[in-house]
C-alpha cells in the first residue's frame, strides 16, 4: 500500500514534534533522575544527621530506662517523611521501642517484632536500612536502626517528571507553534510560491517570476529563481528561434541518438519521406535505406560521424511509399558539455529533381560536346578537304592569269583577279580554321615558361611590323607560367598584332605589358593606345570570323582573338577586354602560374 | 555614674532585699494575726513544673471562685524547693505523695482532707510486672533478678509498696538488683524490652493508653499485687480554720458532680476526688515503716 504523501509543513511539524518530544523526554528523564539523585543525597544527609543525633542522645535515656524518651525520639523520627521504621536495639539486639510508621500496605502488628520487620523489609528494594551505633563511655549500648521508604523519591520523581512533561509540553507546544508559524511565514510560504512558479514553468509559462522580499537565503533563492527564469526565457527565445528554424527548415532534418534511433524529424522531413513524426520517431535511421547503396558507404559514413567528424554525400533513400529519392546529406555529431557524443543531426536535401536536371544537362553537354567535336571535326575535315579544291582554284586561276591574261577582256581580267583574291582568302580562312581547330586538338604537354621570353618571341615574329610602326613596347616584370609555349607565342603575337594594326593614324603605337600574381594564375595585361573597342563589341570580338572593321580599312581574317580565347581557355584561364584609361584597349588574360626556373 | 545615683541604687537594693525577706518569711494565711485573704497551694513535683501549672490552673481558678480567695499555685522546680515551701508552711493546701504527706503531717501538722481518684479508683495497689515468657511465677523467683522500680525510693506505689511486697516475700535489698526508672511507665517497659526481669509500679499500668499504644501489654503479667491503698492525698495546714477547710472540701467534692468539675479534674489528671482523712494513710505508714525498718 502506498504511503500517503506528506506535505512539507506536515513533515516539519512531525520533525519538530519528534525533536521536542525527544528533547522533553530526555531532559525530563535526566532532570527526574537528577532530582531523584538529589533527593537521595538529601535524604541520606538528613538520615545521617537525624540518626547520629538520635544515637547521640539515646544512651542517656537508655541508661535511665527512659523508654518514653526513646519512644519520643522514635516518634519524632518516624514522623519525618520517608522514615517508616525506627528502632533502638540494645547491645544484645533486643528492641527498645516498637513504634512503627509503616505504610498502609505494609501492615505490622506487635506480633511481628521490629527486628523481624526490619529483616523482612530491608530485603525489599523499596526500602533502605541505616544503622547508627550507640555508645556511652566506650560501652556498646546497641544501635539505632532506621528504615526509609525510598518509594517516596520515586513518586516525587514521577510527579516531577509529569510536572516537567506538562510544563515542557506546554512550552514546547508554544515553541512548536512559533516554529511552525515562523516556518510557515519564513520558509514554507516562499517555497510554496516557488513551487507554484515551478508548476507554472512546467506548464510552459517561462515568463513567470516570484516575489522577492528581504535579503535572506529564501529571498536569494527566489532571486536566483527569477534570474534563472530570465536566463531560461532568453535561452527559450533562442531555442524557439532555432526550433522554429528547424521546424520550418526547407530541408528535411532529423536527429538520432548515437545508436541511430530517430529522436526527431521536422515537418519537411515528413513531407519528403512521407513518414509521420509519431511513426518514425524511435525507428532506426536505416528505415530510409534504399538497399541500392552499398554497405561500405554506410560504414564509411558511420565511421566518420562516430569519430566526431562531419560527413556529407549523396544517398539514395526510399520514401514510405517505396519511391526512391536522392538526398544530399550532411551529418554532424552533437556533443555534450563533457565532450561525449549525444546525438547526430542530419540535414537532407532532396536533390532528386536537381540530380535529374543535372544528369539531363550532362547528357546535353555531352551531346553538345559530341556535336561540337563533330562540328569541329567537320570544320577541320571540311577545311582540310577544301584546301585541295581551293588550291586547285588558285593554281588554275594563276595559271589562267599567267597564260591567258593577254587574251582576256578587261572585265575578264578583273573577274580573274576577283577569283584569285577570293581563292587566296578562302585559302587563308581554311588555314585559319585549321589552326583554330588544331589548338583544341593539341596534345603537347604544358611546361614552365617565362612570360617575357614568350613575349620576346612574339615580338621577334612581328619584327617588321614593329619597325614599320615604330611601336614602343614596354615590359614590366616577368613571371613563370605553365603552358604550351608555341600556343602562348601565338597568343601574344595575335594581341600584339592587333595593337600594331588598330592604331590611330599618325600616332605611334605604345604597348605596355604588365604582370600581376593572382594565384594560382598570373594575370597579364597588354595595353595599347589604339583606336579602342566599343563596349558593345567587347564580347563579340572573341567570336570567330567576327570583324568590326572593313577589310579595306583594317585587313584581317577575324579569327585572331578567337584563337587567343581558345588558347587561354585551353590553359584554364580567362580573357577579356577593357577600355584603357585615356585611349586604347587593355587585353587581360590569366594563365596558370608555373614554378620559377 | 555619680555618687547620688549610686546611693539611690543601694537604697533600692536594700529595700528590695528587705521586702523579699519579708515575703519569704511571712506567716501563712492562717496564722493568728494574719488576715484571711489568700490561699497558697503547693503541688509536689510529680511532673514538670510547667506541666503541673498547666494541669492545675483550672482547678486553682475554680477554688478561687468557690472560696472567694486569691489562690496562688506553687510548683517547685524540684522536690527540694517544693519541700522548702512545706517546711516553711507557706502552703495552705498541698498535694503530696503518700510518703511525703506522712512526713509533712508528722513534722508540720498537715492534715489530709481528700485524695486523688485516678483510673476511676479511690485506691491503687502496688504491683510487680514480669514478662509472661520469663518463667517467673513467684516473687521468690526474683532473687538475683533485676527489678526496675518506677520511681525513686520515695515513690509509694513504684518503690515502697513493691519493696514491702518483696520484703514480705523474703527478698531484701541485695537479693535482687534494683534499678530506677524516672516514671512507672518506663519501669513497665523495662521487662518488656528485656532490660530487666521485673518492674515495680502501680497496678493500673497495663490499662494505661500510653502503655497500650507503645507495647503489647499481653506480653506482660502482674506477678504480685499489694492490698489497695488510698491514692495521692490533698492536705491542708493544721491551723486552717474549719470553715475554710470545709468550704475547701466541699469545693473539691463538688467537682465530682458537675461536668465542669469533671473536666477540671480531668485536666488535673484525676477521674475524681475522694474525701479522706489522716486515718486513711495509716496503712501507708505501716508499709513505710516496714520498708524503712522502723
Amino acid at each position: 500500500m502506498k504511503a500517503p504523501a506528506l506535505g512539507l509543513r506536515t513533515k516539519f511539524i512531525l520533525i519538530v514534534l519528534a525533536i521536542l518530544a525527544m528533547a522533553i523526554g530526555a531532559s525530563s528523564l535526566y532532570l527526574a533522575a537528577h532530582q531523584k539523585d538529589l533527593g537521595t543525597q538529601k535524604l541520606e544527609a538528613k538520615t545521617q544527621a537525624l540518626g547520629r543525633f538520635a544515637a547521640l542522645i539515646a544512651p542517656q535515656a537508655i541508661l535511665s530506662y527512659d523508654f518514653l524518651a526513646l519512644d519520643t525520639y522514635v516518634r519524632e523520627i518516624v514522623s519525618q517523611e520517608d522514615f517508616v521504621l525506627a528502632v533502638f536495639f540494645d547491645h544484645a539486639g533486643n528492641a527498645l521501642t516498637e513504634r512503627l510508621s509503616l505504610p498502609q500496605d505494609l501492615s505490622l502488628s506487635f506480633t511481628e517484632k521490629p527486628e523481624a520487620a526490619l529483616q523482612r523489609l530491608q530485603a525489599n528494594p523499596r526500602f533502605m536500612r541505616w544503622d547508627f551505633p550507640m555508645q556511652h563511655d566506650g560501652r556498646d549500648l546497641g544501635q539505632l536502626s532506621l528504615l526509609l521508604d525510598m518509594s517516596h523519591l520515586d513518586r516525587e520523581s514521577q510527579a516531577l517528571l509529569w510536572q516537567q512533561f506538562r510544563v515542557y509540553g506546554f512550552v514546547s507546544l508554544m515553541l512548536a507553534f512559533a516554529l511552525i508559524l515562523s516556518f510557515q511565514v519564513q520558509i514554507l510560504k516562499p517555497i510554496q510560491s516557488l513551487v507554484a512558479a515551478v508548476q507554472r514553468v512546467a506548464k510552459g509559462d517561462f515568463q513567470t517570476s516570484v516575489h522577492v522580499k528581504g535579503q535572506d537565503e529564501m529571498s536569494r533563492l527566489a532571486l536566483g529563481f527569477n534570474m534563472m527564469m530570465q536566463e531560461i526565457a532568453t535561452h527559450q527565445a533562442k531555442l524557439k528561434v532555432l526550433s522554429s528554424a528547424v521546424e520550418h527548415s526547407p530541408a528535411p532534418i532529423l536527429i538520432t541518438n548515437i545508436q541511430g534511433e530517430i529522436d526527431y524529424v521536422n515537418p519537411k522531413f515528413e513531407d519528403v519521406t512521407g513518414y509521420r513524426y509519431d511513426e518514425i520517431v524511435g525507428q532506426k535511421h536505416a528505415v530510409l535505406r534504399s538497399n541500392y547503396t552499398k554497405d561500405d558507404r554506410y560504414d564509411q559514413l558511420w565511421q566518420a560521424v562516430t569519430s566526431g567528424k562531419e560527413w556529407q554525400g549523396e544517398l539514395l533513400h526510399r520514401r514510405k511509399n517505396g519511391e526512391l529519392f536522392w538526398a544530399r546529406v550532411w551529418i554532424a555529431p552533437v556533443f555534450r558539455d563533457d565532450g561525449t557524443m549525444a546525438h547526430l543531426v542530419a540535414i537532407k536535401e532532396d536533390i532528386t529533381e536537381h540530380k535529374e536536371k543535372r544528369e539531363a544537362m550532362e547528357i546535353m553537354l555531352d551531346e553538345y560536346a559530341r556535336s561540337n567535336a563533330a562540328l569541329e571535326r567537320f570544320a577541320y575535315v571540311t577545311s582540310h578537304d577544301l584546301q585541295e579544291p581551293v588550291r586547285s582554284i588558285l593554281s588554275f586561276s594563276q595559271l589562267l592569269d599567267r597564260r591567258y591574261r593577254e587574251n582576256l577582256a578587261p572585265e575578264a581580267k578583273d573577274y580573274l583577279d576577283y577569283i584569285t583574291q577570293g581563292a587566296h582568302r578562302i585559302s587563308d580562312l581554311v588555314q585559319a580554321l585549321l589552326d583554330y581547330g588544331h589548338i583544341a586538338s593539341s596534345t603537347k604537354p604544358f611546361a614552365p615558361v617565362s612570360v617575357k621570353d614568350i613575349g620576346m618571341a612574339a615580338q621577334a615574329a612581328l619584327h617588321k611590323a614593329i619597325l614599320d610602326t615604330k611601336a614602343d613596347i614596354c615590359w614590366e616584370g616577368d613571371e613563370i607560367i605553365q603552358g604550351d609555349k608555341d600556343q602562348l607565342i601565338l597568343l601574344f603575337q595575335n594581341i600584339l598584332r592587333n595593337a600594331l594594326t588598330f592604331v590611330v593614324p599618325e600616332v605611334t603605337p605604345k604597348i605596355r605589358i604588365t604582370l600581376k600574381k593572382d594565384l594560382p594564375f598570373i594575370q597579364i595585361a597588354i595595353q595599347d593606345n589604339g583606336i579602342g573597342i566599343e563596349p558593345l563589341y567587347q564580347e563579340r570580338i572573341f567570336e570567330i570570323f567576327q570583324r568590326l572593321h572593313n577589310q579595306e580599312v583594317f585587313p584581317g581574317k577575324g579569327i585572331g582573338l578567337a584563337v587567343c580565347k581558345r588558347i587561354v581557355e585551353r590553359h584554364g584561364g580567362k580573357i577579356w577586354v577593357e577600355k584603357a584609361a585615356g585611349q586604347g584597349t587593355v587585353f587581360i588574360f590569366t594563365l596558370p602560374a608555373g614554378l620559377n626556373r | 555614674m555619680n555618687s547620688a545615683v549610686k546611693k539611690a541604687t543601694a537604697v533600692l537594693v536594700i529595700v528590695g532585699l528587705v521586702c523579699l525577706s519579708q515575703i519569704m518569711t511571712s506567716k501563712p494565711l492562717f496564722s493568728a494575726d494574719a488576715a484571711v485573704s489568700a490561699l497558697h497551694v503547693g503541688i509536689f513535683p510529680r511532673r514538670s513544673a510547667a506541666k503541673t501549672v498547666t494541669m492545675f490552673t483550672p482547678l486553682m481558678a475554680y477554688l478561687e471562685e468557690r472560696l472567694g480567695l486569691a489562690v496562688t499555685l506553687t510548683s517547685g522546680k524540684d522536690f527540694k524547693s517544693f519541700w522548702q515551701g512545706v517546711e516553711t508552711q507557706r502552703f495552705d493546701l498541698v498535694h503530696f505523695n503518700q510518703l511525703h504527706y506522712l512526713q509533712a503531717h508528722d513534722a508540720f501538722g498537715y492534715q489530709a482532707i481528700g485524695a486523688n481518684q485516678e483510673f476511676h479508683r479511690k485506691t491503687l495497689s502496688g504491683a510487680i510486672y514480669v514478662r509472661k515468657d520469663s518463667g517467673i511465677e513467684r516473687l521468690e523467683d526474683l532473687r538475683g533478678k533485676k527489678i526496675v522500680f518506677g520511681g525513686g525510693q520515695s515513690a509509694m506505689m513504684s518503690y515502697i509498696v513493691p519493696r514491702f511486697m518483696l520484703e514480705k516475700a523474703g527478698l531484701k535489698p541485695g537479693d535482687y538488683e534494683a534499678a530506677y526508672a524516672i516514671t512507672p511507665i518506663n519501669a513497665v517497659f523495662a521487662p518488656y524490652f528485656h532490660q530487666s526481669d521485673a518492674a515495680a509500679a502501680g497496678d493500673v499500668m497495663l490499662d494505661l493508653p500510653s502503655i497500650r499504644a507503645r507495647i503489647n501489654p499481653d506480653a506482660l503479667k502482674i506477678l504480685a499485687k499489694s492490698e489497695p491503698i488510698f491514692q495521692l492525698p490533698w492536705a491542708v495546714k493544721g491551723d486552717m480554720p474549719d470553715d475554710i477547710r470545709e468550704k475547701l472540701l466541699h469545693a473539691f467534692l463538688a467537682l465530682n458532680d458537675s461536668a465542669r468539675g469533671k473536666d477540671i479534674l480531668k485536666q488535673a489528671g484525676m477521674t475524681g476526688f475522694s474525701k479522706a482523712s489522716h486515718d486513711h494513710y495509716q496503712t501507708h505508714r505501716a508499709i513505710i515503716d516496714a520498708v524503712q525498718g522502723r
